[in-house]
C-alpha cells in the first residue's frame, strides 16, 4: 500500500508494440476513477516521475526477447505482491515469436548487419517461462473493460473472472452466422472468449488472439480447416500467429504437422 | 362464436403494424446464412418463410446477461432502483414455430414450477405469441420424430399456411383476442372452405414432415449407454465451445457474478448464460471439478437433456428444433447420435433420414 492507503501499481513494458499500455491510457472515461481505487507509482510511457518499487500489483506488457529483459522481470518480480501479464505478446509470446520460427543468426544478420555480436537477442518467450504470473490478460490488444475489471477484483482480493471459454459463446449471443459455415478459416472455437467477440462480429475470422481455450482440442479445429479445404501451412500459420508458444506444448505436438 | 379465422399471408404485415402501438414486435429476419429474432419497426422485414433463427425464443425470457440485484457493499443495503420486469412494455413474437412454442413450455416447468423464477414468469406473462404452423419441413429440424410438430397450447394466435396464400387462425387465449381486436376486419371467421382448405394443409404436413427416430425406450437406452464407446469419439471432434447449449431453445444453465463499479460501493448481481460444455461449469472449492474431462462434459449435456429432463419433468428437453446440428462447428448432431444409440442398445425400428 502506498501511503494515502491505496495498491500502488507499477505498468511495464517489454518487447511488443506498446498498444497494451497505449490501451490503458485509453480508458480516458474512467482513469480518474481508476486512479481514486489505485496509486500508480511507476508507468514510464505516462509519468516522468517514477518509483523503483515496491509494487503491490505489476502488470507487465510485452514478451521476453533479450538477456536483459530476463534480468529485468526477475526484478519486478521480486518487487511485486501480485504480477498480471497483459496481452499477448506477455500471455503467448504474440507477434515477436514469430521470430522463433527463422534462423535466429540469419534474422539478426538481416536486421543488424553483418557486425552485430553486440546484439542482444535471444528466442522469444512469454513472461510465464522466466516467473510466476498471477493472473494473464489476453488478447492482442489486452480488453481495456477486462483491465478495469481485474484492478477492481484485486483491490478487493479477489480473484479477477478471465473467461476461458470458447469466442463461440460471445459470436452465439451476438448472433452472429457462424464463419466456418461461410468456408472461412475462423479460430472463434479454440480461442478464449472476453473480445466480446469482436472480429466475427464485422464478418471477419477470429484469429486466435486471446490464446487457447481450456484444454484446448487442436485436433477437431484441425480436421474442420482441414475439410474446409485449408493446407497445413495455413492451419499452422493461424494456430501461431499470436500464440507461437504453443508450438512447444504437448496437445500441439501431437498434431503432428 | 367461431375461434378459426382465415386471413390473407400479405394483411399480416398490417396486422403488425396496427400492433406496433401497443407492442415491441419481434418476428424472423434474415441475417447472413441465418435468421434472428430481431426487433421490427418495419413489418415488410419479416420472414415467414424463414426455416430457422440461430437463437430460440428464450433470450426474450431469460436474457443472456441480466441484473437480478443492486446492492450497495459499504452501506450493505439492496438497491431498489432496477426497473421492475412487470413494468415492461408487452412483447410480440411474430411467427413462431411449433417446436419453440414447446421449447416454453418446456422452461415453463423449470422457472415456473416448484422454484419461481419472477422474471421469467413476468416476461412470460407480458408475451404475445403469434406461432406459425409449419407444413414442410425444415432442413435440420426432427420435430416430428421427438413429437413437437404438433401445438396444444403456449400461443395466443396460431397461423396455418393454407391455398390461396392464406393463413388459417386459430386463436389460443385472451391475448389473442386482444390481436383479434386489433386485426379488426383483417380476418374474418373461417367457412367450410376455409376449414378443407386447413385440413389439406395438416394432410400435406404429415406427409412432409419426415420421422427419422423413435424415442421409445429412450430411458432404458441412455442407461445402457454410459460407458459406449460413442462418447470418447464425440469428445475427439467436441471442440466444447457450448454453441450447442447456446442456440438450444431448453438449455437454460446461468452463472451468477457479483461486480462492483469503480467506487468499490455499488454492486449489480449479474447473471449470464453459461453451458455444462465449459470447463469452469462444474468447477467448485478445493479446486475440484466433477467433470474435469472434455467428454464428459458433452455426455453429460446428452444425459441432462434425455435422461435427467424426463426424470425432472417427464419430457425430454429436445424439441427437434435441430439448432444445435445446424451451428455445430464440428458438425455432431444430436439426432444422429441418439439414433446410433436407440438402434445399437434397443433396436426400435427407425427409418434412417428425417
Amino acid at each position: 500500500m502506498g501511503d494515502n492507503g491505496k495498491p500502488t501499481v507499477g505498468i511495464f513494458g517489454f518487447t511488443g508494440c506498446a498498444g497494451c499500455q497505449l490501451n490503458i491510457l485509453n480508458i480516458e472515461d474512467h482513469l480518474l476513477e481508476l486512479l481514486e481505487l489505485v496509486d500508480i507509482t511507476t508507468w514510464r510511457m505516462a509519468k516522468s516521475e517514477n518509483s523503483k518499487g515496491p509494487w503491490d500489483i505489476a502488470f507487465v506488457e510485452g514478451s521476453i526477447a533479450k538477456q536483459e529483459e530476463v534480468v529485468r522481470i526477475k526484478a519486478i518480480r521480486e518487487n511485486s505482491r501480485i504480477l498480471v501479464a497483459i496481452g499477448a505478446c506477455a500471455t503467448h509470446g504474440g507477434l515477436p515469436a514469430m521470430r522463433n520460427f527463422r534462423d535466429i543468426d540469419e534474422m539478426k544478420r538481416i536486421v543488424y548487419g553483418e557486425k552485430n555480436d553486440h546484439v542482444d537477442v535471444i528466442p522469444i518467450k512469454r513472461v510465464a517461462d522466466y516467473i510466476h504470473v498471477d493472473y494473464e490478460l489476453p488478447g492482442c490488444p489486452m480488453d481495456k473493460d477486462e483491465f478495469i475489471r481485474t484492478v477492481k477484483a484485486l483491490a478487493v482480493g479477489k480473484t479477477p473472472d478471465i473467461p476461458n471459454y470458447s469466442v463461440c459463446y460471445e459470436c452465439k449471443i451476438r448472433e452472429n452466422a457462424c464463419l466456418l459455415k461461410e468456408n472461412k478459416f475462423c479460430m472463434g472455437p479454440v480461442t478464449s472468449a472476453g473480445c466480446g467477440a469482436i472480429c466475427p462480429t464485422y464478418g471477419a475470422p477470429c484469429e486466435g488472439c486471446r490464446g487457447p481455450v481450456a484444454q484446448v482440442n487442436w485436433g477437431a479445429e484441425y480436421k474442420i480447416l482441414k475439410e474446409m479445404g485449408a493446407t497445413d501451412d495455413d492451419i499452422k500459420r493461424r494456430f501461431l500467429k499470436y500464440c507461437p508458444v504453443v508450438a512447444d506444448t504437448p496437445e500441439f505436438k501431437e498434431l503432428n504437422f | 362464436m367461431s375461434s378459426t379465422y382465415i386471413m390473407k399471408r400479405s394483411d399480416l404485415l398490417k396486422l403488425v403494424q396496427a400492433a406496433m402501438d401497443e407492442y415491441d414486435i419481434y418476428g424472423p429476419v434474415q441475417r447472413r446464412t441465418t435468421w434472428v429474432f430481431d426487433k421490427i419497426d418495419d413489418p415488410s422485414r419479416i420472414d415467414m418463410d424463414y426455416d430457422n433463427t440461430m437463437m430460440s425464443l428464450k433470450k426474450f425470457f431469460i436474457p443472456s446477461k441480466e441484473v437480478m440485484m443492486r446492492f450497495n457493499l459499504r452501506e450493505m443495503s439492496i438497491d431498489d432502483s432496477l426497473p421492475d420486469v412487470k413494468a415492461e412494455r408487452p412483447q410480440l413474437l411474430v411467427g413462431v414455430h411449433a417446436c419453440d412454442i414447446h421449447a416454453l413450455l418446456f422452461l415453463d416447468r423449470v422457472f415456473g414450477g416448484k422454484y419461481v423464477d419472477p422474471y421469467y414468469v413476468a416476461r412470460r406473462e407480458n408475451t404475445t405469441i403469434i406461432g406459425l404452423n409449419c407444413i414442410d419441413p425444415c432442413k435440420h429440424g426432427f420435430c416430428k420424430s421427438v413429437n413437437t410438430h404438433i401445438v396444444n397450447e403456449g400461443y395466443d394466435l396460431y397461423l396455418t399456411p393454407i391455398t390461396g396464400d392464406k393463413y388459417y387462425v386459430h386463436v389460443g387465449s385472451p391475448k389473442g383476442d386482444r390481436l383479434l381486436t386489433i386485426a379488426g376486419k383483417l380476418l374474418r371467421e373461417a367457412t367450410d372452405e376455409g376449414h378443407e382448405a386447413f385440413k389439406a394443409s395438416m394432410k400435406h404436413k404429415h406427409e412432409s414432415l419426415p420421422v427419422g427416430l423413435h424415442l421409445d425406450n429412450i430411458n432404458e437406452t441412455f442407461d445402457m449407454a454410459w460407458d459406449d464407446p460413442i462418447w470418447a469419439r464425440l469428445g475427439e471432434e467436441c471442440m466444447n465451445c457450448g454453441s450447442c447449449a447456446l442456440v438450444c431453445p431448453t438449455c437454460y444453465c446461468y452463472d451468477v457474478a457479483d461486480e462492483l463499479d469503480l467506487s468499490l460501493s455499488n454492486a449489480d448481481r449479474t447473471r449470464k448464460w453459461s453451458t455444462c460444455l465449459y470447463h469452469d461449469f462444474a468447477l467448485v472449492a478445493g479446486p475440484h471439478n466433477f467433470r474435469e474431462d472434455p467428454p464428459a462434459r458433452l455426455k453429460y449435456r446428452f444425459y441432462h437433456k434425455i435422461r435427467g429432463a424426463l426424470h425432472d419433468h417427464g419430457i425430454i428437453a429436445c424439441t427437434g428444433c435441430g439448432r444445435c446440428i445446424e451451428h455445430c462447428p464440428a458438425g455432431i448432431s444430436v439426432k444422429d447420435v441418439v439414433y446410433e444409440l436407440q438402434k445399437r442398445r434397443v433396436g426400435v425400428p427407425v427409418v434412417k433420414g428425417g
